[in-house]
């Protein structure tokens, strides 16, 4: 295979998701010359597939088909694109709670790094720049209204969730790309405002490995990928005069560090929320068709889980409906309606990523009992709330639970059930962990300004540094926490105080 | 992935056993509707190579059912529509977790063909009585602008 030298600057930025581009755009305001390395595609909106095939095949990591192994495979969703995952998620925003700031603080010696008097004036720049805004009524759509009505049935603490989407009109299609580019995806926000910055951006450029001479990192190695077929096509080197930030996401930041034999408990430690979620039929039409594809929320973090309106594709929707032949065609002939709402979950277990077969990862994690009761819990609200709200019947799709409950007391038949891990769909999208940032050499892979203990000059500045998962939605959390640390990186670097934060 | 040509006849079958033409109700296809296979290869060219594999056992172990679940020996291409309904049924709740995760894999990709056509999806309701998409001002040149000031001392 050929081989070239691809770029040189200040900084090298690995990924271009919540953390990379957050990153990028605070150095190259900073002045800083970068040069960002992403291995998926720019994709321009417009010409993203609206179906749902084409949307995954196109935008997600492996399609949509990565999985953490266990007693049973859970899907791990990640984007594989300008933007990483914010390029396919809802645009939930919610800050850092207090206790995780608090357990960061006292455990793990982070609070240089997330003391609140640090961070909120960087969460407000973000959400000023981000058009972060509750969503509006007007675009809750019948799946969001439907939910608001059935927590308010039973007083639960519901409300419509806050989301970088200020002038998002309901057409249901996060997943596929915004129309219109109106909910601020790091691929239509900070990445573009870093290359009018100056900043340079490589797309299809598969970062292998960290080159570190004497302790130090000094670039990265990887490979040109065919834009068409995906194939490698020529290997790269990039030099980094003053450091190089790893972005890659939970699952890839961790490979390229053991690549890499940067030492300390790399890939140990993933976490994530696993989420589940169940489906009612109505008798008045839901139309999921409009609507935010996420609206409303409802909050239950002393619980231990948090619960969401979630609208599908058709294609998606169709698939999650019970039945085959006569029974499944006469239920998919109405889809306008259905509700779909889910349990996001924050499990204690954890797991761990390694280098698997060929380069590729191998993720291994199994919930514990405790964590499958908790979540159960609350898909038992969901099934409550959607009876509430009018259901007639609701799907949980779980093995040993009947395929339909035909009314609020057929609830208890959820509630009773003994449920193991393999009898529920689990899917995670909220990853964390596996490059740990911590005071503590021997626990921890990156330290409070998230430069790696063992090797100067390389930083991990995305999910993996979160030495636990935070039981809300994380990109907000993530940005902020990357801003600090780019914008002491900026100041310390180049001598200057940036305004930044 | 390239498939067999019993393993495609196989695929196209299973999927279009989970809707099989000619129902009275529901959202039945049409003769020639549904490009049954078409959805596979998209699929399969963007998974990685372990769900590549599970999509290939799908098949066969879908198409081998009569075999290794009711111990007749044919395949499920011998079998009527309503035949295949029930064996479908039956892979979706066995008791191991694989075969009922790869039924599903199926059904998904039957889901898929089946809705990513137009003039089915049109009349599965989906779209039915859609509201008109909500308009806001165009904010986005203001709020992109916002500290533009030139590089160097800002951030
Ligand atoms: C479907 C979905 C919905 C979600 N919804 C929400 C939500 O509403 N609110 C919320 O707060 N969070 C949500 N999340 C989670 C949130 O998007 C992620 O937690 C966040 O984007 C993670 O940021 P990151 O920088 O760690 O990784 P990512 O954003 O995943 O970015 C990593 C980037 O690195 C690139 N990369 C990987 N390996 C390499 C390599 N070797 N070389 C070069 N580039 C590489 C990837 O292609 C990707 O672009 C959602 C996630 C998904 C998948
Ligand atoms: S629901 Fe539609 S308009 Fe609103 S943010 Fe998502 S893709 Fe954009």
């Amino acid at each position: 295979m050929r081989r070239e030298t691809l770029d040189e600057a200040d900084f090298v930025i690995v990924g271009t998701g919540a953390g990379g581009a957050t990153a990028a755009r605070v150095l190259a305001a900073a002045g800083h010359s970068l040069v960002m390395l992403e291995e998926g595609a720019r994709l321009r909106t417009s010409e993203r597939p609206r179906d749902a095939a084409g949307a995954l095949a196109q935008a997600m990591r492996d399609g949509g088909t990565q999985v953490a192994f266990g007693s049973a495979p859970m899907p791990l969703l990640q984007g594989r694109c300008v933007g990483g995952s914010t390029a396919i998620n809802s645009g939930i925003i919610w800050r850092m709670p207090e206790d995780v700031v608090e357990d960061w603080t006292t455990r793990f010696g982070l609070g240089a790094l997330v003391a609140p008097e640090l961070t909120e004036p960087i969460y407000d720049r973000i959400e000023q720049e981000l058009e972060i805004t509750p969503t509006g009524e007007d675009v809750l759509g019948g799946n969001g209204h439907a939910m608001a009505r059935g927590a308010q049935a039973l007083g639960l603490p519901g409300q419509p969730m806050r989301r970088n989407a200020g002038r998002c009109r309901g057409s249901g299609e996060c997943l596929q790309g915004c129309p219109g580019e109106r909910r601020q995806s790091m691929d239509v926000s900070y990445v573009p405002r870093a290359l009018a910055d100056g900043a340079r951006l490589h797309t299809h450029a598969r970062v292998e490995r960290v080159l570190i001479e004497r302790g130090r990192a000094v670039g990265v190695r990887g490979v040109r990928l065919d834009p068409s077929t995906g194939r490698p096509r020529a290997r790269f080197e990039v030099r980094a005069r003053r450091g190089v930030i790893l972005s890659a996401g939970v699952i890839h930041t961790p490979l390229i560090l053991l690549r890499s034999r940067v030492a300390g408990p790399v890939g140990r430690h993933f976490q994530c929320h696993p989420g589940s979620a169940l489906l009612g039929r109505f008798d008045e039409p839901i139309r999921m068709s409009f609507g935010a594809t996420q609206g409303y929320e409802v909050p239950m973090r002393e619980r231990g889980y948090k619960l969401e309106s979630l609208s599908l594709p058709p294609e998606m929707l169709a698939a999650r409906i019970p039945g085959t032949g006569a029974e499944w065609q006469e239920r998919i002939a109405s889809l306008d309606h259905y509700a779909q709402w889910a349990a996001q979950s924050r499990f204690e277990a954890q797991g761990r990523v390694r280098l698997g077969f060929g380069g590729a990862p191998w993720v291994r994690y199994e919930p514990s009992a405790r964590d499958i009761e908790q979540l159960k819990e609350g898909l038992v609200w969901l099934a409550r709330m959607m009876f509430e709200a009018g259901a007639r019947e609701v799907y949980p799709g779980i093995h040993h639970v009947p395929e339909v409950l035909r009314g609020p007391d057929e609830v208890r038949l959820l509630e009773q059930a003994q449920i193991s891990r393999a009898d529920l769909h689990l899917m995670a999208s909220h990853l964390f962990g596996t490059a740990r940032a911590g005071a503590d050499p021997v626990r921890s892979v990156v330290g409070p300004t998230l430069e790696a203990h063992s090797t100067r000059a390389l930083y991990v500045m995305d999910a993996s540094v979160f030495p636990t998962n935070l039981g809300v939605n994380p990109q907000h959390s993530i940005m902020a926490v990357v801003w600090r640390a780019a914008a002491q990186l900026a100041a310390q670097d180049s001598g200057r105080v940036a305004r930044a934060g | 992935m390239r498939l067999l040509n019993l393993e495609r006849r196989l695929l196209e079958a299973t999927l279009a056993g989970f809707a099989p033409e000619g129902a009275a109700t529901g959202l039945s296809p049409l003769p020639g509707e549904i490009d049954w296979g078409a959805t596979f290869h998209g699929m399969a060219d963007a998974s990685n190579g372990q769900a590549r594999l599970g999509m290939r056992a799908a098949i066969w172990l879908a198409g081998l059912a009569p075999v290794w679940l009711e111990r007749r020996p044919r395949t499920l291409l011998s079998l009527s529509a309503e035949e295949r309904v029930a064996l479908l049924e039956r892979l979706l709740s066995h008791r191991s977790f694989a075969v009922r995760e790869l039924t599903l894999l199926l059904k998904l990709q039957a889901a898929f063909a089946l809705l990513g056509s137009a003039t089915a999806r049109a009349r599965s309701g989906y779209d039915r009585d859609r509201p008109a998409p909500v308009e806001h001002p165009d904010s986005r040149q203001r709020l992109t602008l916002v500290d533009s000031s030139a590089r160097g001392g800002r951030s």
